[in-house]
């Protein structure tokens, strides 16, 4: 009875020390053991939930308090701005491709490197696209134009255009 | 004498852009003006994602 007594008390003595002081192994608690609604942001260690942790389309704009996000947060848009150092000579009625040879800036490799008159899309999107040029005086007259033109396509009146009245 | 033309293309991911000047002013040939920080110039920026009809473009 004695030694029965003794084997019940160190049974349960070390029960409770196992269930005092077990640690889990690793790979041990999956989903189903974690209640729901129990895991709140204090148990997330800062800067540990990463872009690829958030399944697509599930943040919405009502998930992000107002004044949360900053300049700092957005990805830097791809933008490019560039110029040419020296004159260029426009032959009389030739459409004529600009080079560029300076950058003003370059945010994502925008001007090609082979080409310098383009300008390439790295990501597809709306782009907003400017030109601008000072033409040398003449008294010859006639009409100036600048175009836009993408892709290499032929001349094409839906090209966007800046057009000169013909000068008299 | 200055020009701009801008306007707001759809581009697809390596669909690129150029700048191409015209002029029938009598027999010369005349400069495009390297002038400041305005000429001859070229800029874009991306404005944001849209999936357009390729024929919204300009380039077909």
């Amino acid at each position: 009875m004695v030694v029965a007594m003794i084997a019940l008390f160190v049974a349960l003595g070390g029960g409770a020390y196992a269930g005092a002081g077990a640690v889990l192994g690793p790979n041990t608690v999956g989903h189903t053991q974690i209640k729901k609604a129990a895991v709140r942001s204090s148990e997330i260690r800062n800067g540990t939930i990463r872009h690829f942790d958030v399944r697509n389309n599930t943040l919405l704009s009502r998930d992000i308090h107002d004044g949360t996000l900053e300049y700092k947060d957005f990805a830097k848009l791809p933008a490019v701005r560039v110029y040419k150092d020296s004159n260029t000579t426009i032959p009389q009625a030739e459409v004529t491709r600009l080079e560029f040879n300076r950058e003003r800036f370059d945010t994502h490799k925008l001007h090609s490197d082979s080409e310098p008159a383009r300008l390439v899309a790295r990501y597809s999107g709306l782009y907003m696209i400017t030109g601008q040029v000072s033409w040398n005086s003449t008294s010859g007259g006639g009409q100036r134009v600048v175009f836009v033109k993408p892709n290499g396509t032929p001349t094409s009146r839906r090209w966007r255009t800046s057009r000169t009245p013909h000068r008299r | 004498m200055r020009q701009n033309v801008s306007t707001l293309y759809y581009l697809k991911k390596g669909d690129f852009v150029e700048l191409h000047v015209f002029h029938n002013d009598g027999n010369l040939s005349i400069d495009v003006l390297q002038f400041g920080n305005r000429s001859p110039e070229f800029m874009m920026h991306w404005v944001g994602p849209y999936d357009a009809p390729e024929s919204e473009n300009g380039a077909s």
